[in-house]
């Protein structure tokens, strides 16, 4: 490393800048911990939800509808979920938005009763306000300051993170008391809305500090989008009808349950067109009110999506919509390393998806819990180190892939190779959509030959080893994916093998995977 | 892709190198913002959202347009309304009631009636 270094001190740091970054940041800054924020991007507009707008699995606490939620989506999750957690995250989301409408001022919308309806809300504008929030509670923003690895006392504790400020091109530390990791999911740069910060980095360094992951077969969704373009926008398509190139009604292609038929025309090099000529007009005028961003793709190409037919796409969105990440230890979303919290889509959603969730709602419910509940942990973790801590415990990095090659850095292909390499092997429907237990060994073969050559010689400086990290992130991702994806011998959840079509019954475990260098995989049960 | 800068409507206040959450942008000589790394741009519209003179156009796609002034072109892209229509959508800028008021979805499948579902 070599330049300038800033230093930083806190009680609590905050990797990441989407919705469970802020709560967390909010949280622990409200239990009276000093906190740094620090985004890849800029916090308010970083990540999936900021670009979009996203449902809130919000339900009043009445028994009969607080069953029903928990009760709607077990079994297409594979029966992985746990009750305990869905009840709790149902109890922290209804209060945290309600104190997001009240304190927070958000402006939900009213009902014909005049009563707001708090069940969804706009990206923009939400993250917008998070923003103003974590700093008016006194955060300290570090904008365009991605994190490259953490810090770790020599007893192994994470005691805080280094990085490059890419605006300011000065490398920073942050030592802290504990450091909750909240970097969001990994889509592999697909281009699927708003999730091209999204790299997996949380995961790496997670694992570098010690940490296991779960749930990483679950991890192949696709989101429909207009051919060439980033709004994937799964939901609205449930209006859609889907056409083969010859105009004939594509058979079972469908947004929900029909994708898999999509992909497979796609496979054969065909166009797939879509028409949502099942909306009538009031939903479309609700769609428009609901979701602007939709339609910017449609304006400004001159389509008009109810009437004209227009060819779709997929786009990958690994663990973003996949329910994979950092396996959770404690109910204030420790990570089983002294002093690393993780939260959002960074950690495993398993707890209340079990292994299927679609956009939105129990994802955006997720961030919120996980993210006040790590926020409040980190801060308690802190404050038990007392006083001082934080600025005199000796660190070091933890980092390695990308950033301390194990060989010479002059053979580096550089990051670009890297992550051509990884793309290669998870976008493609033919390998990570349709899954397959022969094509994932290849993958993963190809995979771990990525990571060796990496791990000798990938490198950068500044803004380059921020993107050599990236590379490693992804490529790491992939491999605990696809390990798990081979240790999941059934179809269960979104996991699908198209080798192993059926639920087995003797196979109703998690499946834990993490290791760097060496890769592994290994069951765990369900709580009850 | 972002593809346009107008530099007429442009007021030199750094909100788009501030929050594009890729870093697409470079403070110019002039101070009129540069493409500095188009290719990272990721298509998420919010520097145009933020533009308080809507003066970035962003291309919904996510490749570069051909070296083709007409894509470009800022009278065309205000005669067909388009210059500013995401910022005019969700109702930021002054005297602007926010879209969010308004955000309430079409009924969806079995969950039905959500205000936004995604």
């Amino acid at each position: 490393m070599s330049g300038r270094v800033t230093d930083h001190l806190a009680d609590v740091l905050v990797v990441g800048g989407g919705p469970a970054a802020t709560w967390a940041a909010l949280k622990a800054a409200e239990a009276g911990a000093s906190v740094v924020l620090a985004d890849k991007g800029y916090c308010g507009t970083s990540g999936a939800t900021a670009a979009g707008g996203t449902g809130v699995w919000y339900v009043p606490p009445e028994p009969a509808a607080r069953e029903a939620a928990m009760a709607s989506r077990e079994g297409l999750g594979g029966y992985l979920a746990d009750r305990r957690w869905m009840a709790r995250v149902l109890d922290e989301t209804y209060e945290r938005i309600n104190e997001l409408a009240v304190e927070g001022r958000y402006p939900f919308p009213a009902g014909p009763d005049g009563q707001q309806l708090r069940g969804g809300l706009q990206g923009p504008e939400y993250m917008r306000r998070m923003r103003v929030r974590i700093r008016r509670a006194g955060v300290r923003v570090l904008d365009h300051s991605p994190v490259t690895e953490l810090l770790t006392t020599s007893d192994g504790a994470v005691a805080g993170a280094a990085g490059y400020r890419r605006q300011a091109r000065e490398h920073y530390r942050v030592r802290a008391g504990a450091v909750v990791l909240a970097t969001g999911g990994c889509a592999f740069l697909s281009g699927a809305l708003g999730t091209n910060t999204n790299t997996g980095d949380g995961a790496l360094f997670a694992a570098e500090a010690g940490a296991e992951l779960s749930g990483m077969e679950f991890s192949n969704a696709y989101g429909i989008a207009p051919e060439g373009t980033s709004v994937t926008k799964t939901a609205f398509y449930s209006f859609a009808t889907f056409y083969r190139e010859d105009g004939a009604e594509l058979e079972g292609a469908a947004s929900q349950g029909g994708r898999s038929a999509i992909a497979r025309e796609l496979l054969t090099g065909a166009r797939v067109y879509a028409r949502l000529d099942r909306a009538a007009p009031d939903a479309r005028a609700a769609m428009r009110r609901a979701q602007p961003n939709f339609f910017l793709t449609f304006d400004r190409l001159g389509i008009d999506p109810f009437t004209d037919r227009f060819s779709v796409t997929l786009l990958a969105e690994g663990t973003v919509r996949g329910t994979g990440g950092i396996r959770l230890t404690g109910d204030d979303c420790a990570t089983g390393v002294p002093g690393l919290y993780a939260a959002g889509d960074a950690a495993t959603r398993e707890e209340i998806c079990g292994g299927f969730t679609g956009g939105g709602s129990h994802n955006a419910a997720w961030a919120i819990s996980s993210g006040s509940w790590a926020g409040r942990g980190a801060a308690r973790h802190a404050r038990s180190l007392g006083s001082g801590c934080a600025a005199s415990r000796p660190v070091r990095g933890a980092g390695g892939a990308g950033l301390r090659p194990g060989g010479s850095a002059a053979a580096s292909p550089g990051h670009r190779a890297a992550v051509d390499l990884v793309q290669k092997e998870v976008l493609p429907y033919d390998k990570n959509y349709l899954r397959h237990g022969g094509g994932l060994a290849r993958s993963l073969r190809a995979l771990d030959a990525g990571w060796a050559a990496l791990r000798e010689s990938l490198h950068g400086e500044g803004a380059g080893l921020v993107k050599a990290r990236e590379a490693a992130a992804m490529t790491a991702h992939a491999r605990w994916m696809y390990a798990a994806a081979l240790a999941r011998r059934e179809s269960r959840g979104m996991a699908r093998r198209l080798d192993h079509p059926d639920q087995d019954p003797a196979l109703h475990h998690r499946i834990l995977t993490g290791g760097l260098d060496r890769v592994w995989t290994r069951p765990a049960e369900v709580a009850a | 892709m972002i593809e346009l800068v107008s530099a007429q409507r442009c007021i030199a206040c750094d909100k788009c190198v501030d929050v594009c959450p890729t870093d697409v942008f470079e403070r110019g000589p002039d101070g009129i913002p540069l493409l500095a790394r188009q290719e990272d741009c990721q298509t998420c519209f919010l520097c145009e959202a933020n533009c308080p003179v809507d003066a970035l156009f962003v291309s919904p796609l996510t490749r570069p347009l051909p070296e083709d002034p007409a894509v470009r072109d800022e009278a065309g892209l205000v005669g067909r309304g388009l210059l500013g229509s995401y910022r005019r959508e969700i109702g930021w800028g002054h005297g602007r009631t926010p879209g969010s008021l308004r955000a309430i979805g079409p009924a969806l499948g079995a969950d039905g009636g959500k205000p936004i579902i995604s």
